[in-house]
């Protein structure tokens, strides 16, 4: 099965204050073309891990990633675990080209991010800021927000009807399409965002914490509902923090950590301690 | 207006210059009392005043004997290139070079726009004539390059601010214009606003510069009246066009290939 989402041999440091000019990067391509490509296994979640040793292209300072590997793969719920500044975001980034890898290839679909228009890839690839962020005017405003970009012109916008079935969806029924976005609680705007990034029918969803500004019981409805998009197809790649880990899905443990990422069994505890907090989290409902 | 450089006003000569200069000597016996320490300052400033405007006066004088082209576009380019280094000089972003758009910008508006007041408006000829090309091109560049330091200004700092929303557009499917369409929009206003404000002023608080340097000179205050309308318009026009430009060549340059955000917080 060909990976949704592959990082091939990847680094990646920060400039400090700012990326690097994109024009001035270091070619990439025969450096990563020479690399045997793994995600094209048949195994069907194949992760290796290469923490590079006092690897030279890391400067101290901000998170960099070194001789990253990493298959994902239509699907997965990629749980991304690890340190704070170990670099968890940053994968996320250079997925949907925030950040430009120094060295190493990601590929989507099989072709190497470069290749694929910025618009088309970002489609593919959903991506959930931590902070949901809204614009002025409603939630419909809001929602339709992507149809008003020309690279998006060919894409049907929405009816009403459907986003209101959108909005149920996300236990958002009370919200009107007409409300205010910025009146919205946090949790009730990063809501709005996903379904707005569902709106353009991504392959997978890059969630960046997207429940750590959000009160208990709006996490939880998040989760729930990422795990329902899963169950749905909708290949999950979620960054946290926290104690949350998929409950109803099969989930994969990425832990990313000194630059480097490795996969880390799924232990039964977590299993137990996940459907423990999920347990309490129904009484807490109930009472 | 016939002969602006006649005769026909009372001229400054060197003891009342000396007189002048009791000003800067009162100024400065109030910063020794009080401690100020711009005593320093106040001289060297006083120096580069007298100097720099002493040059430039003779250089002026050499300008408008020799009526010569390219000594003209010797001048463009000089008065030019010190509004864009001095626009560098008050813009605090370093990870962006804006130079060359700058530079461009004030080119490009020093030239058009002061082509259109000398030789349509004013109907100077040649519409080079240095008498009105370069202190009509000198107002132009110098009101631009307050509005590209002021735009530019808010452009790296609107960016650097707003990455979230920047980045929010991005990511479902806006290029780099989309996603900045709205931070470009106040940036041009920013560095618009200024000149329009002092349209709402003048003539109620102040005597414009020229204005009052014609009429000094001894012009028919109406007649200088319609030169500092044009003048005006002219820096309205100015400052709209160079920012335009400007934040065009300079808001690409924040954004990598793949439209994404190279600003960072």
């Amino acid at each position: 099965m060909q990976p949704l989402l592959q990082f091939d041999d990847v680094s990646f440091a920060y400039a400090s204050g700012t990326t690097g000019n994109g024009a001035a990067k270091p070619s990439a391509q025969p450096m990563a073309s020479a690399v045997p490509s793994v995600g094209t296994s048949a195994v069907p979640s194949v992760v290796t891990s290469a923490v590079a040793p006092s690897a030279p292209a890391l400067q101290a300072g901000p998170p960099g990633l070194a001789h990253v590997n990493l298959a994902v793969h239509p699907g997965d719920f990629v749980m991304l675990t690890g340190p704070s500044g170990a670099g968890k975001s940053t994968l996320l980034r250079l997925a949907v080209r925030l950040e430009e890898a120094d060295a190493g290839v990601v590929r989507c679909g099989g072709r190497p991010v470069a290749d694929i228009p910025p618009a088309e890839l970002r489609r593919a690839l959903g991506f959930v800021q931590q902070t949901p962020t809204v614009g002025a005017g409603t939630v419909r405003d809001n929602l339709l927000l992507p149809f008003t970009f020309a690279a998006n012109k060919g894409l049907t916008p929405p009816d009403d009807a459907e986003l209101a079935g959108w909005l149920a969806r996300f236990r958002l029924a009370g919200v009107g399409l007409d409300a205010v976005a910025a009146s919205l609680s946090v949790g009730q705007r990063q809501r709005v965002c996903i379904i707005r990034t569902m709106l353009l029918r991504p392959a997978a969803l890059l969630m960046d914490e997207p429940t750590s500004a959000l009160d208990q019981e709006s996490s939880a409805v998040v989760e729930a509902l990422t795990e329902e998009l899963n169950e749905d197809g909708v290949t999950v790649l979620m960054v946290t923090h926290g104690a949350y880990r998929p409950v109803r899905r099969p989930w994969r443990n990425v832990r990313v950590q000194d630059g480097g990422v490795q996969e880390a069994a799924v232990a039964a505890s977590d299993v137990a301690g996940a459907a423990a907090v999920a347990a309490a989290m129904a009484a807490g409902d109930a009472a | 207006m016939n002969d602006p450089l006649g005769m026909a006003y009372i001229q400054i000569g060197p003891w009342q210059m000396a007189v002048a200069v009791v000003f800067v000597l009162l100024a400065g016996a109030l910063s020794l009392v009080h401690h100020l320490k711009l005593e320093r300052d106040l001289a060297i400033g006083t120096l580069r005043t007298f100097v720099q405007l002493f040059a430039m006066g003779y250089l002026l004088r050499i300008l408008f004997g020799l009526q010569s082209a390219l000594l003209v576009v010797g001048m463009y380019m000089v008065m030019t290139w010190f509004a864009a280094r001095i626009v560098k000089g008050r813009v605090r972003e370093k990870s962006v070079d804006y130079f060359m758009p700058t530079l461009l910008a004030v080119q490009v508006t020093f030239f058009l726009v002061t082509f259109v007041v000398t030789g349509l408006i004013i109907g100077a000829k040649p519409w080079w004539e240095p008498q009105y090309f370069i202190p009509i091109g000198g107002m132009v560049a110098g009101n631009s390059m307050n509005a590209l330091a002021v735009a530019l200004d808010r452009l790296f700092a609107d960016l650097r601010a707003h990455r979230a929303e920047v980045e929010m557009r991005l990511c479902l499917g806006a290029d780099r214009d989309e996603a900045s369409a709205d931070i470009f929009r106040e940036a041009l206003r920013a560095g618009m606003i200024p000149a329009i404000n002092s349209m709402m002023g003048v003539g109620l608080v102040s005597i414009p510069g020229m204005m009052t340097g014609q009429i000094m000179a001894g012009a028919d205050p109406a007649d200088a009246v319609r030169y500092q309308i044009v003048v005006m318009l002219m820096i309205v026009a100015s400052t709209a066009l160079a920012t335009f430009i400007v934040l065009h060549l300079v808001r690409r340059r924040c954004f990598g290939r793949a439209h994404n955000l190279l600003l960072k917080a």
